[in-house]
Formats: C-alpha cells, sequence, structure tokens
C-alpha cells in the first residue's frame, strides 16, 4: 500500500487509467483518493479524466450472436472411451490406483475368452462356426454404433 | 499461488465435463466477443476471433496448470494475439512495424455527422494504434486490472500506462469533435 500520492503521480495515473478510481493501481487507489479529498485541483484533475471515461462508455458493445455459443461449443472435442472409464473408476473408487481400470479391462477380456474356449469345448466344432458369425455380426454392427475403439493411451 | 476463480471450470473442461464448457463460454463468451469487436471494429470478425479463442481453449485445457497465471488473463491474450493476427493479415505487415502507425477507419467527425456518439467513439478507437487500442480496450472497457493487463499484452506495467496515456491523449483529441453532442461531450470540451 502507498501512503503518499504526489500530485505529479496522480497525473500519470488519471492520464493512463482515467477518472474511475476503480481502474486504478489499487495500492495507490487510498492515497490518490486522499489527495483528492484534500486538493481542489486534484479534484479537479479527476473530473476532467471522468468526462473523456463518459464518452468513451459511449462505444457500442456486441453481445454474441445467439447460435454462436452452441457452435463453440460443437467444435470441442469429445473425450474417448478410455478417459470417460478412467473418470467414472475414479469417481466411483476415488481411493484405487489409475491402473486399475486397465487391469479390470485385461481380466474382462481373459475371462471372456476362457468362456468362449469353455463354450468351444462343449458345444464342438460345428457349433464353434456359429459362435464365430456371431462375432463378425457384432463386429459389423460396432461402426453403427459409433465404431469406438480404445486406444493403448486411453487404457493405460 | 494465483487465485483463479476459473480453475475448476477449466480443469472439468479438460477432462472433457460438457456442463463445465458450456459455463466456461457463457462466462467469457461475451467479454471475448465485446475485445475483439472493440479491437477490430467489425461484429463479424469479432465472432471468427471469439470461435478462435475457444478452439484454443478446448486444446489447452486438458494441458491448464493453475498458479501461474490467470485463465481470464491468458484468455485476453490469447484473443489480443488472434485480433493482431486478423489485423496483420490485412495490412501484410509485421505489427511491430506498424505499432505507432494510425488504422485507416472512417474520420470520426465524419462517423458522427452520419450517425450519433457511440459510432464516433468506436470509429476513434479504430484510428489508434493496434498497442494503444489494445491497452485501452482491455483497462477501460475489459476492466483487467494494471497487472493483468500488463500480463496480457506481455509488456511492464510502466510500458502499459505509457499506452493508455497515449491513447487517452489521442482519443481525446479527436473526440473534442463531439462538442454539442451531448452533456459529458460538452464537457469534455471544456477539458
Amino acid at each position: 500500500m502507498i501512503e503518499t500520492m504526489t500530485i505529479e503521480r496522480l497525473s500519470t495515473m488519471l492520464e493512463a487509467y482515467g477518472g474511475d478510481p476503480l481502474r486504478w493501481p489499487e495500492l495507490e487507489r487510498a492515497a490518490a483518493l486522499g489527495l483528492i479529498g484534500r486538493d481542489p485541483a486534484a479534484a479537479r484533475m479527476q473530473d476532467e479524466a471522468q468526462a473523456l471515461d463518459v464518452v468513451l462508455d459511449c462505444a457500442p458493445a456486441s453481445l454474441p450472436d445467439a447460435t454462436l455459443a452452441a457452435r463453440i461449443l460443437a467444435v470441442r472435442p469429445r473425450p474417448s472411451i478410455g478417459a470417460r472409464v478412467r473418470d467414472l473408476w475414479a469417481e466411483l473408487f476415488p481411493q484405487s490406483p489409475s491402473w486399475a481400470p486397465a487391469l479390470g479391462l485385461v481380466a474382462a477380456l481373459a475371462l471372456g475368452t476362457g468362456v468362449q474356449a469353455a463354450a468351444a469345448g462343449r458345444l464342438g466344432l460345428d457349433d464353434l462356426g456359429e459362435v464365430a458369425a456371431s462375432d463378425d455380426a457384432d463386429a459389423d454392427i460396432a461402426p453403427l454404433s459409433g465404431g469406438v475403439t480404445i486406444a493403448e493411451e486411453d487404457v493405460l | 499461488m494465483v487465485e483463479d476463480p476459473d480453475a475448476g471450470l477449466v480443469e472439468a473442461t479438460g477432462r472433457g465435463d460438457a456442463e463445465a464448457a458450456s459455463r466456461l463460454v457463457a462466462r467469457h463468451l461475451p467479454r471475448m466477443m465485446a475485445l475483439a469487436r472493440r479491437m477490430l471494429g467489425d461484429p463479424a470478425e469479432a465472432e471468427d476471433v471469439a470461435q478462435d479463442v475457444f478452439l484454443k481453449v478446448w486444446t489447452q485445457a486438458k494441458r491448464w496448470q493453475p498458479g501461474a497465471a490467470k485463465f481470464e488473463t491468458w484468455l485476453h491474450r490469447v484473443a489480443i494475439n488472434a485480433c493482431y493476427d486478423r489485423l496483420r493479415k490485412k495490412r501484410g505487415v509485421p505489427l511491430d512495424e506498424v505499432d505507432e502507425r494510425p488504422d485507416s477507419a472512417p474520420d470520426p467527425e465524419q462517423a458522427l455527422g452520419q450517425t450519433q456518439t457511440a459510432r464516433a467513439v468506436e470509429a476513434a478507437l479504430q484510428t489508434l494504434p493496434e498497442r494503444q487500442r489494445a491497452a485501452i480496450t482491455l483497462c477501460h472497457y475489459q476492466g483487467l486490472g494494471n497487472i493483468e493487463a500488463a500480463a496480457a499484452l506481455e509488456i511492464s506495467v510502466e510500458a502499459l500506462e505509457s499506452l493508455l496515456a497515449r491513447g487517452r491523449r489521442a482519443l481525446k483529441e479527436k473526440l473534442r469533435h463531439l462538442a454539442g453532442a451531448g452533456a459529458p461531450a460538452a464537457k469534455l470540451a471544456q477539458a
């Protein structure tokens, strides 16, 4: 906080920032107001600066078009599925380590492979062809549902 | 550590939170539009700048490090630089070489004859050299403190004060022609 203000410094401040104390440097504001309160010449200088402020305030402002915000938000990149899994995991299990979702995914894949292998063993080779066909069908459907793939960096 | 009211929103936006992104746009878009309009004098170009600014926000939010500078100061710096780029492209001359050269905007006195005080003030602003206009836009219209404005312009506070003083002196001179257009102008003419 500056405690003393000279008429020269006040003049410099008014020339730069105008007559509104809210625009003055915070540390010098109180001292400047003190000088203006004591010195009529300083008060006149502030009045002159405020006259220009009032004129400058007449400049038109542009309000954004109603659709602009929507257009801006539309180009925002969407988070990957991996990032969303991580965020959801962190929300549900805040104490768990960051690699836990990846471990869960690996475990789920291993479990799925094991189940498929067991089913193939029980059904025989002919039936396995049908299982494979149904996998292909899923592969055809995937792109229609967004074709989401999990990149390595998303899993880790 | 700088206290930043936007830190939480920026961080959430970086994580892909749509609600946070929407609130960030609602909070800052009108101010970015106002800044660009005053720098460029053209609402359509101001919209383009506002879009450029937020495009940068979307790409940078993930890497945002709170504490170094306020998000709003960074946002103003991005917007001012985007405006400088557009002004430079219009002229095809590096900014440093045209710093003190006024724009070829309409004469403020002529604008007053055509319309009203608001357009005359806007025209006068457009005649200022870019850096003076940027300083006045940030401090007078955007309400940034001197430290934030200097940071946004990447100059010292002393240099900011010099730009502001020269800009205001030029505006005062140009807007003397407003005498008779209203009470504030009459007072300005006496000053």
